[in-house]
């Protein structure tokens, strides 16, 4: 599967981000990593707009963050989903899959019915 | 009383909050990793962190966090095979441009969570840094008063006899110097209060600290310059005044500049201590300290000058009257005489006995703690009356001038006799009042 564009990518940094923290907490080149690697190279999120994007989730409260060592390297900034991070994600969720079900029968004309 | 609770609640409350939010504030930041960057890594984190309108724990945090993160992909991608120098180019340019990334950050910071944290936090450290000022203010005033002091009976004090010969007098009344270094003091909370506040808003709402300190300065000062001019009621008078009116300014220049570093004063140890023990010194030499505030016997006044000027404006009463005894209750705005008579048929010889207001001026000479009062003989008629009901054997005159500049007093009882001429029956003196309201009533009023 190609590379998506980044068009297409705009205003689903957050999903993403809080999607793949659901899982336990990480730093930022990890959740980079992470949501390239579940993409399976299909969505590679500008790393430029993945900091504003955890930083604005953190000042909403979404995402909390604490410097700490790492279990194998040096101390990084990790970030981990609260509460109403998580209540956050939920709703993201289902407005995604209603955004996509409505775009699928857009595109799909007949098949998407 | 309500508004009191309100007011105290409303710091509690706000007190916690603050200190809640300030800990997170100001956690500890670890320094930016930049071993093993290059020069180019370097300069985009200098452009970033000078693009970035954030408190400084928040740029530590983004240098710091920006810095691993570069080590990190330039690691993995020197992994995948690539030369140094174009795994640390291709990791820059991943990142964006550097401004524009700072302008991303600036605004991801700025959430309605921290912009009302922000505002509750500045409001309260407004309150916490007057306060400070205040006493702060109390301290220098009281040492700048003392050191003047001793200078101007001791050292100066020639000086300051050949000044006061060439100067005209200024009548300074104690409740005057009281009421205008309130309002200094109110000058330097409200600079301190500012100060403080632009800073814990920018702290906490991590909005830019210019944006604040035009908002805060402009805004809070129009607010403070209405609230004295027009709803403050307190204590006024001449010299208080003009001060009261740079409380705002003061208030708008501590907005203002709440980013500028403080002046760093460093006062050497051995300084202060040498001041201080030369203060002693010319306190014991001169034993200004116990004749500061005296007057000489020459200044003392002729009580037959209050008299004769008394009888000018209305001529004593030559008959008994049997007053027993008198007393005031001198309010700050309000005149209160009271008079005690054993027989008040004694007063049976005088028709429309009244209280009469009269302005006073002092017996030139004398200084203003020694009360020596005439009435103002600029003027041929009383500031105010009141019908006195003597059908008891006591009664009281009741004066409210509160919103009157004048603030001395004589208080007369008169009344008219059968000869058609009004009389004096009593008087009494030492009537002080002070000016009570806004300083637009200050200014709308008349003597």
């Amino acid at each position: 599967m190609g590379r998506i564009g980044s068009q297409l990518l705009k205003g689903t940094t957050p999903l993403l981000v809080l999607s793949v923290l659901r899982d336990g907490e990480l730093y930022g080149y990890e959740i980079a990593q992470r949501i390239r690697e579940r993409s399976g190279g299909s969505f590679a999120p500008s790393e430029g707009s993945l900091y504003p994007a955890l930083h604005a989730l953190e000042a909403e409260g979404a995402l909390s963050a604490t410097w700490r060592e790492g279990d194998k390297g040096p101390r990084r900034r990790y970030y981990r989903l609260t509460n109403s991070g998580g209540a956050l994600l939920a709703e993201h969720e289902a407005q995604w899959s209603s955004f996509a079900l409505s775009v699928a029968r857009t595109v799909g004309g007949e098949a998407g019915r | 009383m309500t508004l009191l609770i309100a007011f105290l609640v409303s710091m509690a409350l706000g007190s916690l909050l603050y200190m809640r939010l300030e800990r997170s504030v100001d956690r500890p930041v670890p320094l930016a990793n930049t071993t093993g960057l290059d020069r180019k890594a370097q300069e985009f984190l200098r452009t970033l962190d000078s693009n970035l309108d954030l408190p400084e724990t928040d740029r530590a945090e983004l240098r710091a966090e920006l810095a691993d993160h570069l080590s990190d992909s330039v690691a993995s991608l020197e992994a995948e095979g690539q030369p140094r120098e174009r795994a640390m180019r291709e990791a820059l340019a991943r990142l964006g441009n550097p401004a524009e990334l700072a302008r991303q950050m600036n605004a991801a910071h700025r959430s309605t969570r921290r912009t009302l944290a922000g505002a509750a936090g500045g409001v309260f450290q407004v309150g916490l840094g007057a306060i400070q000022g205040y006493l702060v203010g109390i301290l220098l005033y009281l040492l700048v008063s003392l050191i003047t002091g001793v200078l101007l009976s001791s050292a100066l004090r020639g000086a300051a006899d050949s000044a006061a010969h060439f100067l005209p007098a200024i009548s300074l009344s104690s409740s005057d110097t009281s009421t205008a270094a309130t309002a200094g003091l109110g000058c330097f909370a409200g600079l301190v209060g500012a100060r403080r506040g632009v800073q814990a808003a920018h702290r906490l709402s991590r909005r830019s600290i210019s944006a604040i300190s035009r908002w805060v300065g402009i805004g809070g000062g129009a607010m403070i310059a209405y609230l004295l001019m027009f709803v403050i009621s307190q204590p006024q008078s001449w010299p208080a005044v003009p001060i009261e009116l740079l409380i705002p300014i003061a208030f708008a220049v501590g907005a203002l500049f709440a980013m500028r570093p403080l002046p760093s004063v460093r006062v050497p140890g051995r300084l202060v201590a040498g001041a201080a023990v030369a203060l002693i010194v010319a306190v014991v030499a001169t034993g200004s300290w116990s004749s500061t505030g005296t007057v000489t016997a020459s200044s003392s006044y002729d009580n037959g000058q209050q008299t004769a000027a008394l009888n000018k404006i209305v001529p004593a009463w030559s008959g008994d009257i049997g007053l027993e005894g008198r007393w005031g209750a001198i309010g700050g705005s309000v005149v209160d005489e009271t008079w005690q008579i054993q027989d008040p048929k004694v007063l049976s010889g005088l028709r429309d006995i009244r209280f009469e207001l009269w302005r006073a001026v002092p017996v030139a000479g004398t200084p203003d703690w020694q009360q020596a009062w005439l009435p103002d003989q600029g003027y041929s008629a009383p500031f105010a009356t009141e019908p006195a009901d003597v059908s008891s054997a006591t009664f009281t005159a009741h004066f409210d001038v509160g919103h009157v500049k004048t603030t001395r007093w004589l208080v007369l009882l008169t009344g008219a006799a059968s000869d058609g001429i009004r009389y004096r029956v009593d008087w009494r003196s030492e009537c002080p009042t002070s000016f009570s309201g806004t300083i637009w009533d200050w200014m709308t009023a008349t003597y």
